[in-house]
């Protein structure tokens, strides 16, 4: 219910965000008349002819943001992870992140696919080879989020509506840089409880606690890791935000965070201010991270 | 003895047909019939049989030949049973090319290209470092690839962990036959070909090998230059090996083992048997992998479930 | 020939030989005899090509053979090393085969005359019907033979053998040796050996070896000095002749120590009393046995170490006569001792004499396989032990005679 209520919620401020920015757009640049022509995040120029009509896609996120840019009718394959929105589950599975399927993707016979890092680089060497246009996308910022949906947009031809939907986060981030109250707030993201998995610097969730007023503790850590009691300990964190993976278990990680007897000295622990996010808006680089900000804001500037 | 040869050529083309018949697409087998006849009409199945299944299963055979092959000889100049392809540190090193190449050029030609010079690279340390006098004693040599894998290991670890790309290097690590092109494919034939003709024709040295350095000086074996050369060839093929689809464990060790007690210790036959049935295995394992269930289980996992059993079958028998 | 000239050899860089010469002719068995360690393995090792020449020269009929390749030196020069266990099941034949890898070509079937060469190989040391055996499941006799027929396949002209006996029974070693001075024929062997006795019964020639260094070198009768024996093996030795062979016969002289001064007669036969003559005597004790008949192994040995022995003539039953000397030679005696010997007709005279003394002197009767087993005169001799038995004390090994000599002094 809760996730209904975002969604809609998400839908709407989306609408109304995109009639009052729709001044602002960006002229594109093409080279050809008719030719698409982008650069994806591993470099490599990727040229369509014309805007895709069937477009596979390799990651959830990717998923995502089709469906947000309104190029939702135009998937005919996804990955098993692909849940949101939920027409996505009613799309031809193609396989897992990790190796998706190339015999099903050839068999959608699609003119677009959408390949994300996670993926095994083989994939898209494969894809490439078999003249199948694909984009790789990977984010490690808010920035590149925006960047990724920019692209999506420009290759299937939604441009505006991307567009529209970069300059609402980037509104959206406007305001709540702007009603920042507290700031320098210690904060510790956990993905995973054992071993303590944190997300540091060089993260998105980085780039969200930090507009959202807070710091990193381990921002010196790059990307996802594993880290030790002592230095959560010494680094004494003012809160702890843990991902809750949506539906089955989501509490595990949570609970065993407050009940650690290791942590008990931790001032977030000490003071109540231990927060579950869904990991699906926090961890997945679609426009929804947006919800994940607000949450995470929230989360943060909270009176305690 | 030419019959278990047959018959190993014939099991490992029923398993290729097998595999060409069985995957995720359903392809009826008259259509499977008229893509590689070319009188296909089909497009889609062309590609699904032409480009994915047949170079993947060809990957699959010259692999698992290659890794078998290895594992065979080393077994045979380290006279010892524990010998595996990559006790040289080849997939060690290679591991290290691995992720360097992801570390520092996320393109995607330079994986396979690194972890191949990364492998020779930590045979040539392994067996510098084993190196006294002049000669390469087979124990030191042992301890100096147990030494140096660990090394790498770590080094690969602290690269992962310093650049935090995880998801690709573990991927890479699981080892999967993933998805050749046919340019892959034409290498690896090249390469595994070679290397696997080259040490066959030194099957009665091996042969000789068996019996202790000293026999084979007495038969007019350079044990210094034979094994230098083998392990060149071993190098060479383990690491294209890797470099293409990754580590994958226990082919090397127990094909070897299982064709010993079949057909002997003959070097004549045993490479050839070895060579055969690790392709047999190679491919079937991959089968399994595709289509157990919806997402791919790394092929790795499947041979470790058929080697380590056997392992320890093996092992309880007291007899290698 | 083979020719040797001021060679120091060894392994890495631990010097094992320093400074060795010889020469072998083709046609001469030439032995290497030493203790454990004294470099007949590395001497033969540096011939072969596995052990590392430092200095000096090797020549093969007036050719370097250090600047030879090894494939061209396995042509010349064969090695059955120390140890030949196979733990891998070859096919005997394959085993042999390999003695032509020398002269295959890489890329070549072994060719009509590689089998054939396989074949004589295999005739010559009587092995051509074991060749579809595996050799792991060889007996060691067999599997010796296996190897030595791979390095004559090898067709060398010189044969080094690396103690081709030690780990065999005495059967195998004659036999191996046999078929080894058969081989000199075609060859010229270089054997190591550590048996002196086996080294004089079969050598041409011989040299000794110690601390990497050749100390007397030339035929049986001039090397096997007791002299030369002392200096080598460190152990004083009685060289003789051995009466069915003509060669020279090396026999260790144990080592006597004056401890224990007591007069003990020892009766015994057929070797049961070898231990019991061989310790009482070590051990200081003045022995003397009776009643042996001359040729009886117990004879023999009591006679080399010159004991006073009341003996018979070969085969007969005991005279009483001789009966009356030795209850004499009792009297004489403070203890005696009863080994476990066999019963039969011809000895039973040693037991009734013993039985006169059961009250007057002290009898100490040894265990030893139980006395139905040993009793071949229906039932008289266990009638006449057993009440020796009654009046005497028991042991079971010699430890406890020699203990109770101590006792009574």
């Amino acid at each position: 219910m809760m996730k209904m209520k975002r969604a809609c919620s998400l839908i709407l401020v989306i609408l109304i965000l995109s009639f009052s920015l729709s001044g602002c757009i960006e002229k594109e640049r093409e080279e050809s008349p008719g030719s698409i022509i982008v650069t994806d995040a591993l470099n490599r120029t990727v040229i369509l002819e014309e805007p895709p009509k069937r477009i596979v896609s390799l990651a959830p996120s990717v998923t995502e943001i089709l469906f947000a840019i309104g190029a939702g009718g135009k998937v005919v394959g996804n990955t098993i992870y692909c849940d949101y929105p939920p027409e996505a589950k009613n799309i031809t599975k193609v396989g897992d992140i990790a190796h998706p399927d190339i015999e099903k993707i050839l068999d959608l016979s699609p003119d677009l696919v959408i390949a994300h890092r996670l993926n095994d680089l083989s994939v898209i060497e494969k894809l490439e080879e078999l003249g199948i246009p694909v984009i790789a996308l990977d984010e490690k910022s808010l920035e590149d989020i925006m960047t990724s949906i920019m692209l999506i947009g420009k290759i299937t031809g939604y441009e505006k509506n991307a567009t529209r939907i970069v300059s609402e986060i980037k509104e959206r981030i406007d305001e709540i840089n702007k009603s920042v109250k507290k700031k320098g707030v210690r904060v510790m993201v956990v993905v995973w409880h054992d071993p303590i998995w944190i997300a540091g610097g060089e993260t998105f969730i980085d780039d969200m606690i930090k507009i959202s007023g807070g710091v990193n503790i381990f921002e010196d850590v790059k990307g996802y890791q594993i880290v030790g009691y002592e230095k959560i300990i010494s680094r004494d964190p003012k809160v702890i935000i843990v991902m809750a993976e949506h539906e089955t278990g989501g509490e595990i990680s949570y609970k065993a965070i407050l009940n650690d007897k290791r942590l008990s000295s931790v001032s977030a622990i000490k003071n109540g201010r231990v927060y579950m996010v869904n990991a699906d808006v926090i961890s997945r680089p679609s426009p929804r991270v947006i919800i994940g900000l607000e949450e995470i804001f929230k989360i943060i500037q909270e009176e305690k | 003895m030419r019959k278990i040869i047959l018959f190993l050529l014939a099991i490992l083309l029923g398993v290729i047909i097998l595999s060409l018949l069985i995957g995720s697409v359903r392809i009826p087998p008259e259509e499977i019939l008229k893509v590689l006849f070319g009188a296909s009409t089909n497009d889609n199945y062309r590609r699904i049989i032409v480009e994915v299944r047949l170079p993947r299963i060809l990957m699959g055979v010259f692999v698992g030949a290659s890794l078998s092959i290895s594992g065979a000889v080393v077994q045979a100049i380290f006279r010892n049973p524990m010998g595996d392809p990559y006790i040289l540190g080849i997939s060690s090193g290679a591991a290290v090319g691995a992720v360097l190449a992801l570390a520092l050029f996320p393109g995607l030609l330079s994986i396979s290209l690194f972890a191949f010079l990364g492998g020779l690279l930590a045979v040539f340390i392994v067996y510098e470092i084993a190196k006294t006098n002049g000669r390469v004693p087979i124990d030191t040599l042992l301890l100096s690839g147990i030494a140096v894998g660990s090394f790498l290991s770590a080094i690969t670890s602290v690269i992962m962990y310093l650049t935090g790309n995880y998801h690709n290097a573990i991927s890479w690590l699981l080892g999967s036959l993933r998805n050749p092109s046919w340019s892959d494919v034409t290498v690896m034939l090249f390469v595994s070909l070679f290397g696997s003709l080259s040490i066959y024709f030194f099957s009665r040295e091996l042969n000789a090998m068996l019996l202790g350095e000293e026999t084979a000086v007495y038969v007019g074996i350079d044990p210094e230059k034979l094994k230098k050369l083998i392990m060149g060839l071993v190098a060479l093929l383990t690491a294209i090996s890797v470099s293409f689809t990754g580590i994958i464990g226990f082919v090397g060790l127990v094909v070897p083992h299982m064709m010993r007690r079949v057909v002997g210790p003959d070097h004549t036959i045993l490479l050839p048997s070895s060579l055969l049935f690790g392709s047999t295995l190679m491919v079937l394992s991959d089968l399994l992998a595709r289509n157990i269930i919806e997402a791919e289980i790394p092929i790795g996992v499947i041979t470790a479930m058929f080697g380590a059993p056997f392992f320890i079958y093996l092992l309880k028998r007291g007899r290698f | 020939m083979l020719e040797i000239n001021g060679l120091v050899a060894g392994y890495g860089n631990k010097i094992v030989l320093r400074d060795v010469s010889l020469s072998i002719e083709k046609g001469e068995l030439v032995c290497l005899l030493g203790p454990n360690g004294s470099g007949k393995t590395t001497l033969i090792r540096a011939i072969g090509g596995f052990a590392d020449v430092f200095k000096g020269r090797i020549l093969l009929n007036g050719k370097p053979l250090l600047e030879m390749s090894f494939k061209e030196r396995a042509k010349k020069i064969a090695v059955v090393p120390q140890n030949t266990y196979v733990e891998f099941s070859y096919r005997a034949y394959d085993i042999v085969m390999m003695g032509r890898l020398p002269y295959l070509s890489r890329f070549r079937r072994e060719s009509e005359e590689d089998r054939e060469m396989v074949r004589r190989a295999m005739e010559m040391t009587e092995t051509y019907n074991l060749r579809e055996r595996k050799i792991d499941e060889l007996s060691g006799g067999e599997r010796q033979r296996v190897i030595i027929a791979r390095a004559l396949a090898q067709d060398p002209e010189f044969l080094l053998m690396d103690e081709p006996t030690a780990h065999l029974d005495i059967n195998y070693q004659i036999e191996i040796f046999s078929l080894t001075k058969k081989l000199r024929k075609s060859t010229g062997i270089l054997c190591s050996i550590h048996d002196v006795n086996l080294a004089s019964e079969f050598a041409d020639r011989i040299l000794m070896m110690r601390d990497g260094r050749i100390l007397a070198e030339g035929s049986p009768e001039e090397v096997l000095t007791e002299e030369n024996i002392k200096r080598v093996f460190k152990i004083d030795a009685k060289v003789s002749k051995n009466p069915f062979t003509g060669r020279i016969f090396v026999s260790r002289i144990p080592k006597r120590s004056k401890r224990v001064e007591k007069r003990v007669h020892v009766i015994c036969g057929g070797g049961s009393g070898i231990e019991i003559i061989r310790k009482l005597w070590e051990e200081g004790v003045d022995v003397s046995v009776g009643v042996l008949n001359v040729l009886d192994s117990d004879h023999e040995f009591a006679r080399n170490l010159n004991i006073e022995i009341i003996e018979e003539a070969p085969f007969s039953p005991i005279s009483r006569e001789r009966a009356k000397m030795n209850e004499e030679m009792m009297e004489d005696a403070d203890v005696i001792v009863v080994a476990p010997f066999a019963l039969g007709k011809g000895n039973l005279e040693n037991l009734k004499s013993t039985l006169k003394f059961v009250g007057k002197k002290r009898i100490i009767v040894m265990d030893g396989p139980p006395i139905e087993e040993r009793d071949f005169t229906g039932g008289e001799g266990k009638k006449l032990w057993e009440k020796i038995r009654e009046g005497a004390l028991r042991v079971r090994g010699v430890e406890e005679i020699i203990k109770i000599l101590e006792g009574e002094e």
